[in-house]
């Protein structure tokens, strides 16, 4: 049945509905050590079901629809919202859902097209690749390809058609030597996540190279010392920055977040409305960007699943906080300006305020600038462990794999680089920002918040930054 | 959304009769009709239902496997032919895959089936709300039935579904201070649920004191029942033999060199007293009880068929990603007064948050305090702190600087539902701790 039909089984006695369906197959291929390690194909479909009555929405939402279990989805959300009704948090209308019409598609071709057993030759051959020694006790490498379609119709004419290609792909090896055991992979789990297909596909010589790094990479981590215990001037790569931009920008900047909605779960923001135009949130280098533009990065769209047109907007501009992360209801809630940014998992959930793709801006500085830079301190590469408290003040980060720097030079590698900070004086410690060239896009598969809980993909990218002044130390027992 | 075990198991022969020789065939469904109800400032912030059905099949032939899942519409209708495409299209994909040495086709011919009632509201905002009238209450109201089913070709037949409920909310006082409450069961009681929000809001008059601001070092501290249920459940995610196997693994070192924690830990799978389901997607039954950590002693990983093949072990029921379905610790010997009294000085931490490994070879976990967090003197809680990290070991947690647990355990219904609500939940006493590491 078509959607326009489905829509129409919305019951009388409502001020507005929508139906917003997602279909969605995706393939997962793991191999290990030369042999098949995951072999999985899922297609998920559904339909959320959205109504308004006296001011409140509610939503039922059904997998495979058909047009009795969408007239009974429409008819259930009408009676949950009926009862809600004195217990409004606040009137909603119409107008927190508007009537866009327009598309969107991803870049490339879908890589579901791609032949199965050329997919499974390439990550066999590249998973033995990893072993280049008999210390790497373990090689994986993961492919896994999204195709998706979101469809939104709303009674007002509003009406949506997004089609995405998701590809992401990962190595990684383990490596063990006198009881020191290391994990390396390629960027933190499954950075490498784009949208696109078939054309991001490597090479098998490209896969077998990027196994082999990986491999040799943590053969080095095996045998290296302790990162040091220091207050000291950090680099840190674009894998490892977008968790940092991820954790201590991202979710303090979400407005559902400021309005107290996810207290009980994923925590408050120390942001306050009062901030927006005023926080010096980080050193006149940080300008953080919303960009849902960006071609190949993850989370590029056109419209939010409440129909708002997304485009790009600054959030922090020279260090300053000038517009939050939230769409067109949270910034009526809360009064602040902000993205059309609200979007659910899939169709099983309501929408909420969600990063998408959230870049940090180059800067002017070579990645040799940067180095030299410091006297002394340490580089570090890709997150494997992040953790920030509930206002998103206090953060820890680890990461796989470290360097010492000593006079502008990298120095040797170092193993269970950590570091700890809080987030507005660690952004006020941003000396440099470097330029295109060092800037990398990565993604996020799994942004976890809201109740019922879902999980989202994000993308940022960034250049490589300078910090002063933070305390890292290693790993080990006390 | 009507989910009738006939049904189930009437696809399911339909399915494997349509098999061809030597192809074996796993069916899992897993679906929910739950009503949930979100609230900010106790005030309906998101509401709605999600009537949800998936199936997830594994083919195994010649030596391959291949799995697919699909969402599926209600079973009272079922669409045959649709399953029927699937079943073809994971043939297609079979026929691809290269053959796979570890591939162990499932025989379990067991059967089990394990239905739980439950009475609770599923639609009045009203009963959720109204005790909550006049406080500023931020959470969550989860409830309805879930299902688990499996049938596989060999003969097993597995058959469960909990009618439960989960209302997890935090309440907030003056000057920001926060409290959680977590009321899960089957039973709803307006009586219970307004006598929790009442004890919680004396512990917020406590909370609502100047706060002390501490300094980084190691503290005496009593962590709650939820603290070492969250504590458990990193540790629970890190005992599968492929993790000990092939990660950087503290639990790896401990069963080679019998490292001791504490013989007063004893971590276990314990699905009678949670009410996990005890299948897996193989149709094999995890025993009722299975010892992780005994007296402090290493006993059992959680083996995988995949990990039993390629080690050469007995595998021992668990899912194929071996994380702990049923947790629960032992209890002990202290009340939770005795255990507070015997804190000069020290912190009472109900709850963490954010746990992550710091370095998974040393068993290095980093955290924050979070709800209710009081400073604690001469066993009496005397202030709230502001929220500090940790970063400390599993050896030191329950092994070295363990004085006891609580004689009073909590269960609590697992509330984190990515994709669905799940079944189950984790039992866990309050544990007193002579020295813990406050980082920053």
């Amino acid at each position: 049945m078509e959607l326009k039909e489905l829509l129409q089984q919305a019951p009388s006695g409502i001020e507005w509905a929508s139906i917003r369906e997602l279909r969605e197959e995706e393939l997962h291929l793991r191999a290990r050590d030369g042999r098949p390690d995951q072999n999985f194909r899922r297609f998920n479909h559904g339909v959320f079901c959205e109504v308004l009555v006296n001011g409140q929405f509610a939503y039922c939402a059904v997998s495979e629809p058909t047009q009795t279990r969408v007239k009974e989805a429409f008819q259930r959300a009408k009676q949950l919202a009926v009862n809600a009704g004195q217990f409004r948090l606040y009137e909603a209308s119409a107008s927190l859902r508007p009537p866009s019409t327009g598309s969107y598609r991803s870049p490339g071709s879908s890589a579901l097209a791609a032949s199965e057993k050329s997919l499974w030759d390439l990550i066999l051959k590249s998973s033995e690749a990893a072993r280049v020694s008999s210390r790497i006790i373990s090689g994986s490498v993961v492919l896994w390809l999204v195709d998706s379609q979101s469809r939104i119709l709303s009674s007002d004419g509003g009406e949506i058609d997004q089609r995405f290609h998701y590809f992401s792909s990962d190595v990684s090896a383990v490596a063990s030597h006198n009881g020191e055991i290391q994990r390396r992979s390629e960027s933190g789990h499954l950075a490498l996540s784009y949208q696109g297909g078939l054309e991001l596909l490597d090479s098998e010589q490209e896969m077998i190279a990027r196994a082999q790094r990986i491999g040799h990479e943590a053969e080095e981590l095996v045998f290296a010392p302790q990162c040091p215990t220091a207050k000291t001037d950090l680099l840190l790569a674009p894998d490892q920055m977008i968790l940092q931009i991820h954790e201590s920008i991202g979710h303090p900047l979400e407005l559902d977040r400021i309005l107290g909605d996810e207290r009980n779960f994923a925590g408050w923001s120390f942001v306050r409305k009062e901030d927006f135009g005023s926080l010096k949130y980080g050193s006149d280098l940080l300008n953080i960007s919303y960009d849902p533009t960006v071609r190949e990065e993850y989370s590029s769209f056109a419209y939010d699943d409440c129909l708002a047109r997304s485009e790009k907007r600054l959030l922090i501009e020279k260090g300053i906080l000038v517009a939050g992360l939230g769409g067109v209801e949270s910034q009526k809630r809360l009064g602040v300006p902000g993205v059309a940014c609200t979007r659910a998992s899939g169709w099983n959930r309501p929408p909420v305020d969600r990063m998408a793709n959230l870049n940090m801006e180059p800067g002017h500085s070579t990645f040799e600038e940067l180095l030299a830079s410091i006297e002394s301190g340490i580089y570090m590469e890709s997150n494997r462990s992040w953790s920030i408290d509930d206002y998103r003040r206090k953060f820890q980060f680890g990461c796989e794999y470290g360097r010492v720097i000593e006079s502008g030079r990298l120095g040797h590698v170092v193993k269970n680089p950590n570091y700890h900070g809080v987030t507005v004086p660690f952004w006020q410690s941003l000396s440099h920002v470097g330029n295109s060239d060092s800037s990398r896009v990565f993604g996020i598969p799994s942004c976890g918040k809201g109740e019922p809980q879902q999980m989202i993909r994000v993308g940022h990218a960034s250049p490589a930054c300078v910090f002063r002044e933070v305390e890292v130390f290693g790993g080990g027992r006390r | 959304m009507n989910l009738l075990k006939g049904k189930f198991f009437e696809i399911s022969e339909i399915l494997f009769k349509s098999l061809s020789a030597g192809e074996v065939l796993s069916l899992a469904l897993q679906g929910e009709e739950s009503f949930f109800l979100r609230f900010n400032n106790s005030k309906v912030r998101q509401i709605g239902e999600v009537r949800d059905s998936q199936l997830h099949a594994a083919l195994y032939s010649e030596g391959r496997m291949s799995q697919a899942s699909t969402t599926s519409a209600s079973l009272e209708e079922p669409d045959i032919s649709k399953y029927l495409t699937l079943l073809d299209r994971m043939r297609g994909q079979l026929s691809g895959s290269p053959t796979d040495q570890l591939t162990d086709p499932p025989s379990s011919s067991e059967i089990s089936e394990q239905e739980r009632s439950g009475k609770f509201p599923a639609e009045e905002s009203s009963d959720i709300l109204s005790p909550l009238r006049g406080m500023d209450a931020t959470g969550i109201y989860a409830a309805g039935p879930v299902i688990r089913a499996v049938a596989v070709s060999s003969g097993a037949k597995h058959w469960f579904i909990d009618r439960s409920f989960i209302c997890d909310l935090t309440l907030t006082g003056k000057q920001e201070r926060m409290i959680k409450v977590n009321y899960s069961g089957r039973s709803w009681a307006r009586e219970r649920f307004e006598e929790l929000i009442q004890d919680a809001g004396s512990h917020l008059e406590v909370l609502e004191k100047e706060e002390r601001i501490l300094a980084p070092g190691d503290y005496t501290v009593y962590l709650g029942p939820r603290a070492v249920a969250d504590l458990i459940r990193m540790i629970g995610s890190a005992v599968g033999e492929g993790t000990l196997r092939r990660t950087p693994s503290y639990f790896a070192e401990m069963r080679e060199k019998d490292l001791r924690l504490s013989n007063q830990f004893t971590l276990r799978e314990e699905f009678n007293a949670i009410g996990a389901p005890r299948f897996n997607s193989r149709g094999e039954t995890a025993p009722a009880k299975l010892s992780i950590i005994e007296a402090g002693r290493w006993k059992n990983s959680l083996v995988s068929a995949r990990s039993a093949k390629e080690y050469g072990l007995s595998g021992n029921g668990v899912a194929e990603i071996e994380c702990m379905r049923a947790p629960s610790v032992e209890a002990g010997d202290l009340t939770t007064e005795s255990a507070l009294h015997r804190i000069d000085q020290g912190i009472y931490i109900p709850d963490l948050h954010y746990l992550n490994w710091s370095d998974p070879l040393a068993g290095r976990i980093t955290g924050m305090t979070r709800f209710g967090a009081a400073w604690i003197e001469g066993g009496k809680l005397k202030a709230p702190i502001r929220n500090m990290r940790f970063d400390d070991t599993v050896s030191r947690i329950f092994g070295s600087e363990l004085l006891g647990f609580s004689s009073e355990s909590t269960f609590e219904g697992n509330v984190i539902a990515y994709e669905n609500r799940v079944p189950g939940g984790a039992i866990t006493p309050g544990a007193l701790i002579s020295s813990f590491r406050l980082t920053l």
